[in-house]
């Protein structure tokens, strides 16, 4: 990408509008871009009048499409998930190190919080394609049942042999048959396969920290555990500097670290 | 037949790292239990004389409202150890029922109590298992009162 390329957003199609649940939409835009995204790269969408906000890849599809899952939380969000097919949005991207791609044969363990499922679903759906046989565990907490997203998906996974999914949530209704209990509670039943394998974290700040306070709690080394941090970003391009955390621009050095590496920064209440 | 239990109270998590004379103790006080989901292990209100450590499947732990409807609080999963109020002489806070097909550990308090007045050392090794079953529970639990997935 060009840097001109890189500060010019491109005038990008939106093929379809899934409603994920009472507000969370996923937005799949046509083939844009260079290079297809990256799971855990995300993209500056722009609506003209709005503004623009980044916005995590949630799936890359065979055709060059490619999703993003918006939760509404201000009016830009409100207006991305307004959106209807044949709408037109500004793009700008991708930019960022995403998820690592370990070993086939490694366990994978996967923990999200709320949104943060959307990041962690190219992942899961790239392991799921794949030919190898290692374990993959997804714990899932979200508020209520009726705040998940990608149900009908959490479902399909389910019945993958090498996958077990975990989803709980905070909250109950009426009907829900499902785990009840915060994401940590649930971290002692993949806590084998997290010690042996590769672990991505991606939620809300607070559920980030707790989970990597217990992730220690129960021997899993900080190496293997990898989060994805988010921070007001603007230019996405390491130049703005509103997305400084510590030593790093979260936007051209993250958004994903590895906790041994960055775990000073986490900790520190200054910053 | 006490080897075999011996061996399951040993790989259990909440009483993981206990020496053998302490799980020989919990031994002569423990039942296997298997039951069919919708059984209730422990009913609100009735004496807390027993307490569980959950091998496999899921126990809900529940209230009822006015109109006698469960009200489901919380699940616990494999791993997971059932019941405190039996230490402090308390009757059962909630219902616990097993969601699924369940295997559990049933301990007889009566008799881990009486272990407990006669041990100080076997008493110290269980109460810190309990309390830490119980941080992890209380700490678990003001995490979801803060609504961390809010708007």
């Amino acid at each position: 990408m060009s840097l001109a390329a890189a500060w010019v957003p491109e005038r990008v199609r939106v093929a379809a509008v899934e409603r994920e649940n009472d507000t969370v939409a996923t937005l799949v835009l046509e083939p844009h871009g260079g290079a297809a995204p990256a799971p855990g790269q995300f993209s500056m969408l722009y609506l003209f009048g709005k503004g623009e906000a980044p916005i995590s890849v949630s799936a890359v599809l065979a055709d060059g499409r490619v999703a993003f899952t918006i939760k509404p939380v201000g009016h830009l969000t409100r207006a991305l998930t307004a959106l209807r097919p044949g709408d037109l949005v500004g793009v700008r991207g991708p930019f960022g190190h995403g998820w690592p791609e370990p070993p086939p044969d490694d366990p994978l363990v996967l923990l999200a919080g709320g949104i943060g499922l959307a990041p962690l679903r190219p992942v899961l759906q790239r392991r799921l394609a794949s030919a190898g046989r290692a374990p993959l565990q997804l714990v899932y907490g979200a508020r209520t049942p009726s705040e998940q997203i990608f149900v009908p998906e959490l479902r399909a996974w389910a019945t993958d042999p090498r996958a077990r999914i975990h989803a709980t949530v905070d909250r109950p209704e009426p009907g829900w048959r499902g785990a009840v209990g915060f994401v940590t509670e649930a971290l002692a039943g993949v806590a084998a396969d997290a010690a042996r394998g590769t672990v991505l974290v991606c939620g809300p700040p607070i559920m980030m920290r707790q989970t990597l306070l217990r992730l220690r709690s129960l021997g899993v080394d900080d190496g293997r555990v990898y989060v994805s941090l988010e921070r007001s970003m603007r230019c996405a391009l390491g130049v703005c500097g509103h997305c400084q955390w510590g030593p790093a621009f979260l936007c051209r050095d993250g958004p994903v670290f590895r906790v041994d590496r960055f775990r000073p920064w986490l900790e520190l209440r200054e910053v | 037949m006490t080897d075999t239990l011996l061996d399951r109270l040993a790989r259990h998590p909440v009483l993981a790292d206990l020496d053998t004379e302490a799980l020989g103790a919990l031994a002569t006080a423990t039942t296997v239990r298997e039951v069919p989901a919708d059984t209730v292990l422990a009913r609100e209100g009735e004496n807390a004389d027993r307490f569980f450590l959950l091998e496999a499947g899921h126990l809900a732990i529940e209230t009822r409202d006015r109109a006698s409807a469960p009200v489901l609080l919380q699940t616990l999963a494999p791993g997971a150890g059932a019941g405190w109020s039996w230490l402090l002489g308390d009757p059962w806070k909630f219902d616990v029922r097993a969601v699924d097909d369940v295997t559990v550990l049933e301990i007889d308090a009566a008799a881990v109590r009486a272990e407990l007045e006669r041990d100080p050392a076997f008493a110290r090794l269980l109460l810190e298992r309990v309390l830490r079953m119980v941080t992890e529970r209380l700490e678990a639990t003001r995490l979801r009162l803060l609504d961390v997935y809010g708007p």
